[in-house]
C-alpha cells in the first residue's frame, strides 16, 4: 500500500544478547525489517524466538546488566537509536514511540490511580498543568472505549476488569500519539471478545492518526486480522517476510508451512500436524539453516550453509536454500 | 468499624496473655522478702512482710486481684519504695524516649536512603560495601557495640562522653549503639524490597512512558517497596525498647529500661509486671500506626480494611 513513503522506522542487523552466568544466549541474530507509517507489521514468531527482545532493544529496555544490543542499528526517522543517549531515548519513549508489554495485566502500578498513570506520561512529554493533562486522559479513556472515563480517572488498577486495564495501559501508550506503537502480544491475556475489540481499537486509532504499528504475536490469526505485512522469526533471525494474504496463502519457508499446517483454520485439507521437535537452544544454535533439525525438506547442505534472506518476488524474502522447490510444492498442496 | 473491633479485641487478647504469662514468671523467680530486707532477718518479720504485699495469699487470689485492678486502672505499687509504679515508670520513660525516638528516626533517615543506594545498581561495588556493612551491623550486640564505642570514641580519642546524660553529645554513642542494628535491618529489606519491585512489570511500564530514573524509583518504585519496609519499621520499636534496657546499662542512661533490670533484681513484682505491659502496649500501638501508614501507601489495603 504506501509504497512510496519512507519507512518511519528501519530495523538493520540487530544483535541483541543476554548475559547469564551460563554463558551468553543469543537471542537476536540479525534482525532487519522496517515499517512505514500507517502500516501494520506483524512479527511472528514461536515463544523463545525473540519477538519481545527485538522490541525492548527497539526502546532499549533490556535489563540493565543483562541485555546487551552487540550490533544493529535501529533507524528511528533516520536517527539511530542504539547509539542515541540515554536522555534522547526519555524524550522518544512514550511521545514518538510506545510500547504495550505482553504483561499488561501488571502493566499498571497498584498504588497510583488511573488518571495519574495515564496523565503523567502527558506532562512528561507536554507543558501541561495536572488538570490538563488530567482532561486528556479522560479523552484517551473514551477513546478507548471506557465507559465514564470521568469518574473512571480516580480508580485504581484493582477496580478494573482485565480488559478495561488493557484499555487503560493503551490510552497512556497512545496519549501522546507516538509515532509507532509496539504491541507486544497486548491481547493474549484476555477472552476472545475483548481480544476483538481492542484489535479493532488499535486499528481504528492507527486509521486517525497513521500511527506505525508492529504487532508482536505468536498467533497467526491475529496477524491475519490485524498486519498489513508480517515477518516469521525463527531462532532469533527473520526467515520469512510478505504481505500478510500472501504469507498466509502460500508461505514459503518449511517453518511458515509448518506453522500453518498445525493450525485448524490455516490447515486447508492438510492433515493437522505440530512441527516436529523444539525450538532450538539460542546459547547454541545449530549451523547451517537453524530450522534443519527438524525441517522436513532439508538437503544435505542445509546443516553447513546458513540461508541467506532472499528476494523471493512480490516483495517477499524467504530464508531457505530450496525455497524455489518447495514453493511449487507447497502451491500445488494448498491447491488440492 | 468490624475491622477496629476485630483488631482491640486481638489487642486486648495479646495483652492478657502477657500479663498473664509476666505474671507467672515473677511468682515462679523467688521471695522477693530475700531482696527487700536485709539476709539475717528472722522469718517471723519476712511473714509480716509477705502478708502486707499480699504474697501470702493463693496465687489465683493474687491473680484475680491483680487482673482486677487492671481493669480499675490501678496497676500497683512498687514492693521497694511503695509508689505508684506508674508513676515511677512515667519518670523514667522520656529518657528512654529520647534514646530510642532518635534512633528509629536515624534508623529511618539512613536506612532507606542506603537500601535505595545498594538497590539502584545491585551488586556494584557500592552496593556490596554498603551490604557488607550492614551484615556486620546486624551481626554484633549491643552491649559489644556500645564497649566498643566507648573503648574507641571516649577513652581513647576522647570525643565523647562514655555516659550519663546533660548535653548533646552525651546521646550519640548511645544512640547510634541502639540504632545501628535497626539501621541494618532497614536498609538491608528495603534494597531486597526496592529489587523486587524494580524487577515488576509496571516499572518497565513506567520506564516505557520516559519517565526519568528519579521518578521511576521515588515515585513508583519506592512507594510500593515501602510497605514491608514499614511492616519491620513497627517492629524496630520492640527491637528499640527491648535493645535500651542494654544500651542504658551501658551508658548509665537514667532509663526506663534501667528501672526494669532493678526491679528484675530486686524481684519488684508489680514494677516489672506494669514495665512488661507497657512495652506491649507501645508494640501494639507502633503496629496500629503501621497499619494506618500501610492503608495510605496502598489503596488495596484501603479496599480490605473497610
Ligand atoms: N532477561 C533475560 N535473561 C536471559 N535470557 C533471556 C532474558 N530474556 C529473554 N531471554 C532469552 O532470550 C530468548 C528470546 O526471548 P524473548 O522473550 O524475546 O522471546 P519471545 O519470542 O518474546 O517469547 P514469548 O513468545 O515466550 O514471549 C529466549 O531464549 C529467552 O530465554
Ligand atoms: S534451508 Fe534447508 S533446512 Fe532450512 S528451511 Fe530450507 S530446506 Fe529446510
Ligand atoms: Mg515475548
Amino acid at each position: 500500500m504506501n509504497d512510496r513513503r519512507d519507512a518511519i522506522l528501519r530495523v538493520e542487523e540487530l544483535h541483541t544478547q543476554f548475559l547469564t552466568s551460563h554463558g551468553p544466549v543469543h537471542a537476536v541474530n540479525g534482525v532487519s525489517f522496517e515499517i512505514r507509517p500507517g502500516e501494520t507489521l506483524g512479527l511472528l514468531g514461536e515463544s523463545g524466538s525473540g519477538k519481545s527482545t527485538i522490541g525492548l532493544s527497539m526502546l532499549r529496555l533490556l535489563p540493565p546488566g543483562r541485555g546487551r544490543i552487540s550490533g544493529g542499528r535501529v533507524l528511528f526517522g533516520g536517527e539511530d537509536l542504539v547509539t542515541a543517549s540515554e536522555k534522547r531515548m526519555r524524550r522518544l519513549r512514550g511521545r514518538d514511540i510506545a510500547m504495550i508489554f505482553q504483561e499488561s495485566l501488571s502493566a499498571l502500578n497498584p498504588v497510583y490511580t488511573i488518571g495519574e498513570q495515564i496523565a503523567e506520561v502527558i506532562r512528561q512529554h507536554e507543558r501541561l498543568d495536572r488538570r490538563a493533562a488530567m482532561k486528556r486522559a479522560a479523552e484517551m479513556l473514551e477513546m478507548v472505549g471506557m465507559p465514564d472515563p470521568g469518574r473512571r480517572l480516580g480508580e485504581y488498577p484493582h477496580e478494573l476488569s482485565g480488559g478495561m486495564r488493557q484499555r487503560v495501559v493503551i490510552a497512556a501508550a497512545l496519549a501522546c500519539q507516538p509515532k509507532l506503537l509496539i504491541g507486544d502480544e497486548p491481547t493474549t491475556a484476555l477472552d476472545v471478545t475483548v481480544q476483538a475489540q481492542i484489535l479493532d481499537l488499535i486499528a481504528d486509532i492507527q486509521h486517525r492518526t497513521g500511527m506505525a504499528v508492529l504487532f508482536i504475536t505468536h498467533d497467526l490469526g491475529v496477524v491475519a486480522e490485524i498486519a498489513h505485512r508480517a515477518i516469521v522469526l525463527y531462532a532469533g533471525r527473520v526467515v520469512e517476510e510478505a504481505d500478510t494474504q500472501s504469507l498466509l496463502a502460500r508461505p514459503r519457508m518449511p517453518y511458515t508451512q509448518g506453522l500453518l499446517r498445525s493450525l485448524p483454520q490455516f490447515a486447508k485439507g492438510h492433515r493437522l500436524a505440530a512441527i516436529p521437535g523444539a525450538v532450538p537452544n539460542p546459547r547454541s544454535l545449530p549451523t547451517g539453516c537453524a530450522f534443519h533439525p527438524r525441517c522436513q525438506e532439508a538437503k544435505a547442505d542445509c546443516a553447513q550453509t546458513l540461508p541467506a534472506l532472499t528476494e523471493a518476488g512480490d516483495g517477499r524474502r524467504v530464508r531457505c536454500l530450496h525455497w524455489h522447490n518447495i514453493a511449487q510444492d507447497m502451491d500445488l498442496r494448498v491447491r488440492a | 468499624m468490624t475491622f477496629v473491633l476485630q483488631r482491640s479485641i486481638r489487642a486486648a487478647l495479646t495483652l492478657w496473655i502477657v500479663v498473664t504469662v509476666v505474671f507467672t514468671a515473677t511468682r515462679m523467680s523467688g521471695d522477693p522478702t530475700y531482696h527487700i530486707l536485709p539476709p539475717n532477718t528472722p522469718e517471723v518479720k519476712r511473714e509480716v512482710l509477705r502478708h502486707q504485699l499480699g504474697l501470702d495469699r493463693p496465687l489465683v487470689t493474687q491473680y484475680v486481684d491483680y487482673l482486677s485492678g487492671l481493669a480499675d486502672g490501678d496497676f500497683g505499687h512498687s514492693f521497694f519504695s511503695g509508689r505508684m509504679v506508674t508513676e515511677m515508670y512515667l519518670e523514667r520513660l522520656p529518657a528512654t524516649l529520647n534514646l530510642a525516638l532518635p534512633s528509629l528516626l536515624l534508623a529511618i533517615l539512613i536506612g532507606l536512603p542506603i537500601g535505595t543506594i545498594a538497590a539502584v545498581k545491585p551488586n556494584s561495588p557500592v552496593d556490596r560495601g554498603l551490604m557488607a556493612l550492614t551484615f556486620v551491623g546486624q551481626a554484633v550486640p549491643n552491649f559489644v557495640l556500645g564497649i566498643v564505642f566507648i573503648l574507641l570514641f571516649s577513652l581513647t580519642l576522647r570525643l565523647l562522653p562514655s555516659g550519663g546524660t546533660g548535653s548533646w553529645p552525651h546521646y550519640i554513642l548511645p544512640v547510634l549503639t541502639l540504632g545501628i542494628a535497626s539501621i541494618a535491618s532497614i536498609s538491608r529489606l528495603t534494597r531486597s524490597s526496592l529489587l523486587d519491585v524494580l524487577g515488576q512489570d509496571y516499572i518497565r511500564f513506567v520506564r516505557a512512558k520516559g519517565l526519568p530514573p528519579s521518578k521511576v524509583i521515588i515515585k513508583h518504585a519506592l512507594r510500593n517497596a515501602l510497605l514491608p519496609v514499614l511492616t519491620v519499621i513497627g517492629l524496630q520499636v520492640g527491637t528499640l525498647i527491648g535493645g535500651a534496657v542494654v544500651v542504658e546499662v551501658v551508658f548509665a542512661w537514667p532509663g526506663a529500661g534501667r528501672l526494669l533490670v532493678a526491679a528484675v533484681m530486686q524481684r519488684d513484682f508489680p514494677m516489672l509486671q506494669f514495665g512488661v505491659l507497657a512495652v506491649a502496649a507501645t508494640v501494639i500501638i507502633a503496629n496500629v500506626f503501621v497499619d494506618v501508614g500501610c492503608g495510605l501507601l496502598d489503596p488495596r489495603i484501603q479496599a480490605r480494611a473497610s
